[in-house]
């Protein structure tokens, strides 16, 4: 009985820990299918780049994303979509083009992994967050989106007027 | 008299067509709405064979993804008008090898991987590579005078890398020794392989994600034998927070070799892991069966950016040249460094492959001592498959 726990927690550190893969729980989508509903549905996007095997999205996914408002808003606020960095997964972009998942991040730069992009419902980047973020965070980030004063202030500038 | 007006005549040409050649040459372009792809596994997207250059890519214009090849003759100024390769429905990535004459084009359709014969002049039927789902091919010569293919192929849990000897016949080819490089059981994924032979046997490389991050691992198969256990090639970091996370990635392996007993093999590392990719190699005195240290291709002014697409060319004489795209100038371009006595020089930038607009997917092969070199040309909507001899 012991063993058979001990295995069942270790697959399930295994699968936690090991893969940075989009957070458990989450309606995450392919990039395609989530860009085609963005823009059907005329809601926002929140675009995670990961990479396989990425401590900081593994930090992000359980640290943060385990949250229980943020679990409760960003699927409302959001279309979520989640991208491989180093996958050649093939996908289309609203030109047309189809490129790779890793040209993707190519073409937007990145850098490192995690990386997030709130995006417009049509694609248009409103903010870029890179690397591990608190709960907080994620909510301030959120309230400065779904604010839309992203047109007129920065997001320090906002946070600065609304604290 | 006569005799001496013909060599001088020669020799301009020759000067001129050799001058000439230095200067980026349009192998296809294609308008606004129309997009060109220049991405097969192992940057495999150009041969050279008796003196007759041959480029391939994708490109919708017919209304949906299909493969082109054009030719050039080796000091000629322009190819041949891009000529159709696929037939039916959507096909990817394609691939193209050549020996003694005979060129070999693989792409990816339905699923399924195709090989065709192609010259300038004719092409030979289509035939089925794989047996199963399967993607991601990558075409060489070898020192015999075959061809050889490595992809991924679906065995029914995951892509596993796959190879095989081409043989040409007069206006088709015959597939032989189709084989399985890792036959381990803790298989989980190996994506994007590249091969080489020489002399000592079949060197195969790949992306392998069984130890929970994005791995480069190798395997050597000695002339007329198995595969040996595979090897991982790139050096890796863990995270400072190590209950998190498997270690940095790596990508995109390209293998070349002088076809004797020396190979390269060149990757994207994120070893530095806040600064993007950089551009890592390795050497290989055994035909690719080990590796040396790892060796940071790029200059330091190259290392506060990502570097993408990297490829690698190795002649018979063991020159070897490098060439990936980066932005350090603001617009992607296309940076090469040569390896001279176990030391990467400085990038520099060949004419044309700067400017406005990206420029960038750079592929490299050597025709004897020969350099040649093709990528793709974006600017304001359009874009251009590109070809120098830099």
């Amino acid at each position: 009985m012991r063993k058979c726990l001990l295995t069942i927690i270790v697959f399930f550190s295994v699968t936690l820990l090991g893969h940075a893969e989009p957070p458990k729980g989450y309606p995450f989508l392919g990039y395609d299918e989530g860009m085609r509903l963005a823009s059907q549905q005329h809601k926002k996007i929140f675009l995670y780049f990961g990479r396989y095997g990425c401590g900081y999205c593994g930090k992000t996914n359980i640290e943060s994303f385990s949250d229980a408002t943020l679990h409760k808003i960003y699927p409302e606020h959001y279309v979520l979509i989640y991208v491989d960095t180093e996958s050649g997964h093939r996908i289309n972009l609203p030109s047309g083009e189809r490129i790779s998942e890793m040209e993707l991040g190519a073409r937007l730069n990145v850098v490192g992994t995690p990386l997030f992009f709130y995006m417009e419902p049509d694609g248009k980047v409103i903010l870029r967050a890179p690397g591990f973020k608190t709960v907080k965070d994620f909510m301030d980030m959120d309230r400065y989106v779904q604010s839309n004063l992203y047109h007129k202030l920065s997001i320090n500038e906002f946070l600065k007027q609304h604290p | 008299m006569k005799l001496q007006l013909s060599c001088l005549l020669f020799f301009f040409c020759s000067a001129v067509s050799a001058q000439d050649l230095r200067q980026p040459i349009t192998v296809a372009a294609v308008p606004h709405g129309v997009f060109q792809h220049f991405e097969a596994s192992g940057r495999t997207m150009m041969a050279v064979s008796q003196g007759t250059v041959g480029i391939v890519w994708e490109d919708n214009r017919s209304g949906q993804p299909q493969i082109y090849v054009a030719f050039k003759d080796r000091t000629a100024t322009v190819f041949t008008a891009p000529i159709q390769v696929s037939k039916n429905g959507p096909a990817y990535e394609p691939a193209i090898a050549a020996n003694k004459g005979h060129f070999i084009i693989g792409w990816e359709a339905s699923d399924h991987l195709w090989l065709r014969s192609v010259s300038p002049h004719q092409q030979g039927p289509v035939i089925a590579l794989s047996k199963a789902a399967a993607h991601q091919l990558t075409l060489v010569a070898t020192p015999q005078q075959t061809l050889a293919a490595a992809w991924g192929e679906h065995d029914g849990k995951n892509y596993s890398i796959h190879t095989a000897e081409l043989i040409p016949l007069a206006r088709s080819l015959r597939i032989e020794h189709r084989r399985a490089v890792d036959t381990s059981t803790d298989r989980n994924g190996e994506f994007y392989p590249t091969l080489t032979v020489t002399e000592l046997g079949t060197a195969v490389a790949w992306e392998d994600r069984r130890q929970g991050a994005t791995r480069i691992f190798t395997a050597f198969a000695p002339a007329g034998k198995a595969f040996e256990p595979y090897r991982v090639l790139n050096q890796f970091r863990y995270s400072v927070i190590r209950k998190y996370g498997n270690g940095t990635g790596a990508m995109r392996v390209v293998l070349s070799s002088d076809h004797k007993r020396n190979v390269m093999a060149i990757w994207l590392d994120k070893r530095d892991f806040v600064q993007g990719y950089d551009v890592y190699a390795a050497f290989s005195h055994d035909g690719g069966r080990t590796f040396a240290k790892d060796e940071k291709v790029q200059d330091p002014l190259g290392d506060n950016l990502p570097q993408w697409h990297p490829t690698i060319a190795m002649s018979a004489k063991g020159r070897i040249a490098a060439a990936w795209d980066d932005s350090r100038d603001g617009t992607p371009d296309i940076w090469f460094s040569h390896r001279q006595q176990q030391q990467w020089q400085g990038d520099d930038v060949w004419p044309g492959g700067n400017g406005a607009g990206a420029q960038t997917q750079p592929v490299l092969i050597y025709e004897g001592e020969t350099l040649h070199a093709a990528w793709l040309s974006q600017h304001e909507g359009k874009s251009a498959i590109l070809y120098s001899q830099p």
